[in-house]
């Protein structure tokens, strides 16, 4: 093994290793937009990659729609396929209270939240009973249900005296962009701000010439929006599982009857979690109304409730940044798969038509077996490498022995000698 | 009045009868060792006064409490505290983390005062010193922040003893704590388990088939048998007891 770099934490090392790793981050996900600014095209080999500010913005929502999903699959141990459905009903809520009653987006939230919240509880009750296997068939019933349920004319909902299908507008798709449309405030000096990153000396090419577009101010003003809203999500949920909550989740995970005997009340927690959840996947729901600006029923079937699960194992089971990297995966996946025209070593001919699925496909299953636990454990297990972080208790030892590899829930059963699994 | 109190407990698993009758207490203060031969029934009771196994008839009284009228999860808020046989630790967690999880019922915090952070600071504070605390009763202060995944077995059962010492219990429920020990950790386990139980004012009941540690500690002995209590009293009473050194040995005829 190299000599790795080894940090004591808490220490003055420490951080300025954390102020520089964050600092990137935040620089990242400013910056990029404005060097995007509508679209970026990157060529590897004869392949011409096109990245939009559109996908950026959707890997937001999708970020935290991932993260609900991780804190029922990954931390709680509940494998449930159920949160495009939430999604759904947050991104009408959304798209009727703007459309209908002329709410602003953000303020919908203050619907989104109770009534998805309320409604994860209620969907969580099965799993007091049900398990595994059994757990993700019926979550992903009710899934499926959506895309149908959104069309229903026959059920008319109270307070509005309309049926389901007037107020989603069934099969059309609730339009909403025509109707109230994200307009950048004119206080932002966005001319200035590309103008002053356009002036560095070399990098200032990346930034491009000239203003912005109206059109231009407007998307990256939606961005920031998005991207304050999913900040507080992830800020909020971290606080909640670095806590005797997270723990309490995680033990359920691992052990419920030693979880129980501890004194986690687990009908109790796995609701909440359930809960937490939903309301994760229905903020993720109002941000794609906010994105899109329009939703379609068929978008939230049972395609995407895979694909939550695809950006949960892609990013990171047990990591936030996993649902971070997840979100971008999900939305970056399919679209480089499609524009993948040529790889090395397969014959031409074989790529030519629609192969965008298949190179998806291959790639996921690589994916799974080259980088079990997901992209950041990758990252993770690389950076390990070079550096260390030791808690200062150990920091006197010199040299931490080697750590034992991660424990990846949903990867690897637990060792048998670590559970003691009594029947109900 | 005893600290625990089993009356007539039987419990049934379909045609099986795991438990007849059994009625024992537990003095506070004392330790008190239940033994018996593989399957007497001695893990069911455990798991009984756990509350993850309903009994068939019967009562326990735990300090006056009526301990079926309580779920599984309110028994370590009454002090009622336990290990496993087989381990039952979360793999996922660091060693610290498990530890802080034993101090669940002693902590507050719920799904809203986390989110928001309110109060979460000292509490946190608390239990990571709590928690620091019972890893250094065990000696595993320098293990805190490994994961619980892949350490020894060893290892492992002091993990869980410091689980349960954090929620500060007054009945201490030990199964098999010396089972896959070497000799040396035996005799070590003996010593810090007396020397724990000084400290913290504990009551302990004992399950073991390591008979040396069981006569050395206890100062009462309960001996199951295909699920009826065949002997109980001091170590000596129960050791010269004709019908344990049958259950034990098989008898002569």
């Amino acid at each position: 093994m190299s000599a790795r770099w080894t940090i004591v934490q808490g220490s003055p090392q420490h951080r300025i290793y954390r102020w520089v790793g964050w600092g990137s981050f935040v620089a990242a996900v400013l910056l990029i937009p404005l060097i995007v600014a509508d679209v970026a095209v990157i060529n590897i080999g004869s392949n011409s990659y096109k990245f939009t500010m559109s996908q950026l913005t959707l890997a937001t929502s999708w970020a935290v729609a991932v993260l609900g999903v991780q804190v029922i699959v990954g931390y709680t141990g509940q494998l449930t396929l159920g949160n495009s459905f939430f999604a759904g009903v947050g991104a009408y809520l959304t798209a009727i209270l703007v459309a209908d009653y002329h709410w602003s987006y953000v303020s919908t939230l203050v619907v989104v939240l109770p009534i998805t919240f309320l409604l994860g509880m209620a969907i969580g009750l099965p799993a007091l009973r049900i398990r595994g296997l059994y757990l993700a068939l019926v979550t992903i019933s009710i899934a499926a249900l959506l895309p149908s349920f959104a069309k229903l004319d026959t059920i008319s909902i109270p307070f509005t005296g309309k049926t389901i299908s007037e107020l989603t507008n069934g099969s059309n798709g609730k339009d909403i962009k025509s109707i109230s449309k994200i307009k950048s405030p004119d206080w932002i000096p966005w001319d200035g701000i590309a103008g002053f990153f356009q002036g560095i000396p070399v990098v200032g090419k990346f930034f491009g010439e000239g203003g912005l577009s109206a059109r231009q101010e407007d998307t990256l003003y939606k961005y920031l929006i998005m991207l304050a809203i999913a900040v507080i999500a992830f800020w909020l949920v971290r606080n909640l599982l670095n806590s005797r909550v997270g723990r309490a989740l995680q033990a359920i995970r691992d052990n419920e009857t030693s979880a129980a005997v501890s004194g986690v009340d687990l009908a109790l927690y796995k609701t909440l979690a359930f809960g937490v959840s939903a309301a994760l996947a229905g903020v993720a729901g109002t941000m794609y109304a906010i994105d899109i600006g329009f939703v379609n029923s068929d978008d939230f079937g049972l395609f995407l409730a895979v694909n939550f699960v695809v950006g949960l194992v892609v990013g990171g089971v047990i990591n936030m940044w996993g649902a971070v990297v997840g979100g971008l995966a999900i939305v970056l996946i399919p679209s480089m798969a499609r524009s993948t025209q040529s790889v090395p070593l397969v014959k031409q001919s074989w790529l030519q038509g629609p192969v965008g699925p298949f190179v998806q496909g291959v790639l996921l299953i690589l994916l799974t077996f080259v980088l079990p636990g997901g992209i950041v454990y990758g990252i993770r297990r690389l950076r390990a490498r070079f550096v260390q972080v030791v808690p200062p208790e150990l920091a006197a030892k010199g040299e931490m022995e080697e750590p034992p590899e991660d424990y990846i829930p949903l990867m690897e059963e637990p060792p048998p000698e670590l559970s003691e699994s009594v029947p109900d | 009045m005893p600290l625990l109190d089993v009356a007539e407990v039987s419990v049934q698993f379909g045609g099986i009868r795991a438990l007849t009758d059994f009625s024992f207490t537990v003095d506070e203060g004392q330790i008190c060792a239940l033994i018996g031969p593989n399957g007497a029934g001695k893990t069911t009771f455990f798991n009984v006064v756990s509350r993850i196994y309903d009994p068939t008839s019967g009562a326990i009284t735990f300090d006056g409490e009526n301990l079926l009228d309580h779920a599984p999860h309110e028994i370590s808020r009454l002090g009622l505290y336990r290990t496993f046989q087989n381990l039952a630790l979360w793999p996922g967690m660091t060693v610290l983390q498990n530890v802080m999880v034993g101090g669940h019922s002693r902590s507050k915090q719920n799904f809203l005062t986390a989110t928001l952070r309110i109060g979460t600071g000292r509490e946190e504070k608390r239990l990571t010193e709590e928690a620091m605390a019972a890893l250094e009763e065990v000696d595993l202060a320098d293990h805190a922040h490994f994961q619980a995944a892949g350490l020894p077995y060893g290892t492992l059962k002091r993990i869980e003893l410091a689980r349960a010492l954090i929620g500060e219990p007054r009945l201490l429920m030990l199964d098999e704590p010396a089972s896959g020990l070497t000799h040396s950790e035996v005799d070590e386990l003996a010593e810090l388990l007396v020397k724990l139980r000084t400290r913290h004012n504990l009551t302990m009941l004992l399950v073991e088939h390591h008979m040396a540690m069981v006569m050395k500690m206890s100062e009462k002995i309960v001996v199951l048998n295909f699920g009826q209590k065949i002997a109980e009293g001091d170590p000596d009473t129960v050791r010269n007891d004709p019908k344990v050194i049958e259950a034990y040995l098989g008898s002569s005829t």
